[in-house]
């Protein structure tokens, strides 16, 4: 029963904080209009019913997948690698979109394809970019997996795909002009808020898909917190176990990475905050946990971002991070270990 | 002991004595008339005209500049001054030189000097059809990538100045050229807030090619252009709202109040929305708040680099609830370019603000200029 | 036959190395093995080769008279359980948290808990004696608790063999006699084949059923009784510091 208020609790946090989300934003608009959009559609105006239905309501959707999808590919990656610094983008695939793109919006001008049309990219060109991206190092780090057993190996080569694709957009960046790099910056801060109904829905079937398959995870994660060797000892397919994790984690963050861009720390931070307030690494309660704290934290930090009553918004990346950091060094210091 | 520090002392005093520094008492200088030289909107340098030479100052290089840079322009070797009163000394007229922004290309054309133009960096930029010309013909070199200019390819041109546009803080590329002893000379057009102000700075073209007199009367032709169809302009007895810039993400960039296309709005006699913020640069705004302050806005200008309505609401659908969107009032300058791709408005524009002017009066008040084609906005493509 | 291997040879791939070759050992019944020799003989590497962790170079392990490799891995788990040398925990993983993982084998996708899962977790934390501290993080134990709830885990997974690398390595001689009986319990009272390595000759002479003694490359596998009288462990180890005395059964230090 303990089981079952604490949920409820937490899904009512989650409603409020929801709640709270949707009712800031840059223009003040009576939550007596925000109920009245949500319900029935209309309100007062019909500007502040688009910015409520189409735009605050879209932006706090990403927040919840996006916060809630880096959670759980942290806990994955952290599991995995029994490692406390693994995060989601460990094994290189914010490095692969970026790099894919850094190649779009930099490289093809670099290439001496017309100007004019680089200066400008379609959403869904950048979109793809970034899936391929993250798609040839899903590959490659699979393909890895095969030859090697040893699952520090493969953290390793995750780290070196990122400096190799961090690298060549070093390189890109050096060499293109300057609107451009401006754009891949931007890209690579990071936002919530671009996506359409249609553009949501197509995250959130790639989200669905990778907390499904996570599912199937809870049980040999568990088996694999005591060591490779018991895990294998207790009926735990290795060669299996790492394939399904690098496929959700994949799917989780490379589908986030391209239609959200690259988000800062969550992966990192909220797995370890569960951890030392729940006290438990059993993955049955810390999944769901991960999820809705993710979620929570992301909408919190988009409120943050949004810089209510002000015209000017702040990126969601420095948010995160200025956020993050101290979390996670306040939660060292507590703790006095960052165990796992 | 004493002996030897006294001789010592004495042959100190004789060697100070007989080693004096050269010339080193600047002749008297007065100028030649208090503001010889006339700047009418420019805020970015003024001139100083001496017997004999010129001392030309930028005072703002960039924007609250705390730093100015002097040049002393001669036509002979003549004068001496003091190292310090001057960052370089330039024999005028220069024969050769280097530019880095497309907006120093049309005031070097209609000044006819383009063939004294020998380097620029990223050429497939350039849209004017002479300067285009003398690039395929490989008189002008292309010199390197934005601000990364290539110090090889550039000694190897010689030139006897390069013009560029300074930044706050070190420019690692000019740094190594001035320690090539070629001139950089910073050009602030960039930094004017008026649309009069940058057209302004054709002088300082003319002062280095000793073409002043022609640099003053193509100036004062544009000027009275300009004023003339701003006269025109305020005869109409509509006042528009205009909005400007489009979204990147969830960021709306677009002019502030204080920069010169919202100066060329207000002297199109349009109001343009965002007006009274204080910025001579562009703003960066949240879309809830643009949406909710300029969704009824008339017109929509210079939407960024969208050319098509399509494109634009494929790229975002939040466009569509505009009312310039919906009316199809929304011009744009991206559709007209050169050969090469270069944007023409980028080059042209802050050196023909009378040609922007009146673009924007034939969109504000169509019934004023009806036989007029316009030279940058064109409409939005379906 | 519960556990079998039939010249068995067994090593490392990179850099290829064979460690022990021809090894023949049979587990028939319940009962307490020993897998004793000197530093590096490689009683760690037939311990995990038995257990199907190491793959090995040459001949067949038999589990239940069928080739090993030919089980699934999820049915080798109700045969064999495992009890490795001490290591670093999860921090917050408690002591039934620990034991419960060996019902894995037996648990739905989800690895949830029935009754009789339930019930094997609490029996196996009593036969430790470590039931009063069931919600302490494994942690916090000490070295002594620690091992039992090691056990403990392999006990409520329920299999016929047990298979242990160094039990006792870490632990002091009242720890060691009290893990060893342990074991020797469970192979008599449970019905289970309990096969361990150790350095702890002498207390395995006492009380193993089999003793398995790696030497030269190498195995011979007999009961203590039978080893002491071949006179085979004289020369185990070299005779300047220790000597084994066939008389009280056990190697005794050379008085200097």
């Amino acid at each position: 029963m303990k089981t079952l208020k604490l949920s409820l609790a937490s899904i009512l946090i989650l409603l409020f904080v929801l709640m709270l989300n949707i009712s800031l934003g840059s223009v003040s608009i009576p939550l007596k209009d925000i109920v009245q959009a949500i319900f029935t559609g209309e309100s007062s105006t019909s500007t502040w019913t688009y910015i409520v239905l189409d735009y605050r309501l879209t932006k706090a959707m990403t927040a919840i997948i996006v916060g809630s999808g880096l959670g759980v590919s942290g806990l994955l990656m952290q599991t995995f690698f029994r490692n406390p610094l693994a995060g989601p983008y460990v094994l290189g695939l914010s490095s692969g979109a970026g790099l894919g793109v850094a190649l779009l919006l930099m490289g093809s001008g670099l290439l001496g394809l017309s100007i004019s049309n680089s200066l400008w990219f379609s959403k869904t060109a950048v979109i793809l970019a970034s899936s391929l991206g993250s798609l040839m190092v899903m590959i490659a780090v699979l393909l890895t997996s095969v030859k090697i057993k040893d699952s520090m190996a493969l953290l390793i080569i995750g780290l070196m795909f990122a400096s190799l694709t961090g690298a060549v957009v070093n390189l890109l960046s050096y060499f293109s002009a300057s609107d451009e790099l401006q754009q891949f910056v931007f890209w690579s801060l990071g936002s919530l808020g671009d996506l359409s109904w249609s553009e949501v829905s197509i995250l959130g079937v790639f989200w669905f898909l990778g907390l499904t398959l996570c599912l199937f995870l809870i049980k040999p994660l568990d088996a694999l917190l005591i060591g490779e060797s018991y895990a294998k000892s207790l009926g735990v397919n290795i060669k299996v176990l790492q394939y399904t994790t690098i496929i959700a984690t994949c799917l989780l963050t490379g589908s986030i990475t391209a239609f959200a861009g690259p988000i800062a720390f969550i992966g990192l931070a909220i797995p370890h905050l569960m951890r030392l307030i729940l006290k438990t690494n059993k993955h049955i309660i810390m999944l769901p946990a991960v999820c809705l704290s993710g979620a929570v934290v992301m909408l919190i930090c988009d409120s943050i971002s949004q810089l209510p009553g002000f015209d000017y918004t702040i990126p969601i990346n420095a948010v995160t991070s200025l956020l993050g950091a101290p979390i996670v060094i306040w939660l060292i210091l507590r703790s006095r270990q960052l165990n796992f | 002991m004493l002996r030897t520090l006294s001789i010592l002392g004495f042959v100190i005093l004789i060697w100070s004595c007989v080693n004096q520094p050269k010339s080193e008492t600047p002749k008297p200088i007065k100028q030649s008339k208090p503001n010889a030289f006339k700047i009418d909107y420019a805020k970015g340098f003024k001139v100083q005209v001496f017997e004999g030479f010129k001392l030309l100052t930028i005072t703002e290089a960039w924007p609250n500049a705390d730093k100015t840079f002097t040049y002393l322009l001669q036509t002979s070797d003549s004068i001496n001054l003091p190292k310090t009163d001057y960052d370089y000394k330039i024999k005028t007229p220069i024969k050769s030189i280097v530019v880095t922004s497309t907006t120093h290309i049309p005031a070097l054309e209609a000044l006819g000097v383009l063939d004294n133009l020998v380097g620029f960096p990223n050429t497939d930029y350039i849209s004017s059809d002479k300067a285009r010309n003398l690039i395929n013909q490989g008189q002008i070199k292309n010199v390197g990538q934005d601000q990364n200019l290539n110090t090889e390819l550039l000694l190897l041109l010689q030139p006897d100045v390069v013009v560029s546009f300074a930044v706050k803080g070190q420019n690692k590329s000019v740094e190594s050229i001035k320690k090539a002893n070629i001139p950089v000379l910073y050009n602030a057009d960039w930094v004017e807030a008026h649309p009069l102000g940058k057209a302004e700075w054709i002088k300082f073209f003319g002062l280095l090619f000793d073409k002043n007199d022609k640099a003053q009367q193509i100036f004062n032709t544009i000027k009275t252009e300009y004023e003339k169809a701003k006269t025109l302009g305020s005869k109409s007895q509509t006042k528009p709202t205009v909005i400007s810039g489009a979204l990147w993400k969830d960021q709306w960039y677009l002019p502030g109040g204080d920069s010169w296309q919202a100066q060329l709005i207000a002297d199109a006699n349009a109001e343009y929305l965002y007006a009274d913020t204080e910025s001579r640069g562009s703003l960066s705004l949240s879309f809830e708040s643009v949406l909710n302050d300029s969704q009824n806005a008339e017109y929509w200008i210079a939407p960024a680099q969208y050319t098509s309505y399509q494109q634009m609401v494929d790229q975002q659908k939040h466009y569509e609830k505009f009312k310039a969107f919906k009316d199809k009032n929304i011009y744009t300058f991206a559709k007209t370019k050169g050969q090469t791709g270069g944007v023409l408005y980028y080059e042209l524009a802050p050196q023909r603000p009378d040609w922007v002017l009146k673009d924007l009066i034939q969109i504000f008040h169509p019934q004023l200029l009806t036989n007029y084609e316009p030279k940058f906005f064109k409409p939005l493509d379906q | 036959m519960r556990l079998e291997a039939q010249n068995l040879s067994i090593g490392y791939d990179k850099p290829r190395l064979e460690v022990v070759q021809s090894v023949n050992i049979k587990i028939k019944n319940a009962g307490l093995t020993a897998v004793i020799g000197i530093n590096g003989s490689g009683k760690t590497t037939l311990v995990k080769n038995l257990a199907g962790l190491l793959n090995a170079q040459g001949g067949n392990i038999l589990l239940y008279d069928e080739p090993l490799d030919s089980y699934n891995i999820k049915d080798i788990a109700k045969k064999i359980s495992l009890v490795l040398t001490k290591q670093s925990l999860p921090q917050h993983l408690s002591v039934i948290d620990f034991v419960a993982l060996g019902r894995q084998p037996y648990t739905n996708w989800l690895g949830l808990y029935e009754y009789q899962d339930k019930n094997h977790i609490i029996k196996a934390l009593k036969q430790v004696e470590l039931y009063e501290i069931k919600d302490k993080a494994c942690s916090t134990l000490s070295d002594g608790q620690l091992q039992k709830v090691l056990i403990a885990r392999a006990i409520a997974q329920n299999t016929p063999i047990i298979i242990l690398d160094e039990p006792t390595s870490h632990l002091d001689m009242y720890h060691k006699a009290m893990v060893l009986n342990l074991l020797k319990d469970i192979s008599i009272n449970h019905d289970k084949s309990v096969v361990f390595a150790t350095h702890e000759i002498n207390l395995a002479l006492q009380l193993c059923d089999s003793v398995i003694l790696i030497k030269n490359k190498q195995v011979i596998q007999d009961t203590p009784q039978n080893l002491i009288h071949s006179g085979v462990l004289h020369e185990l180890f070299p005779q300047d510091l220790i000597k084994f005395d066939e008389e009280a059964q056990l190697f005794k230090l050379n008085r200097i």
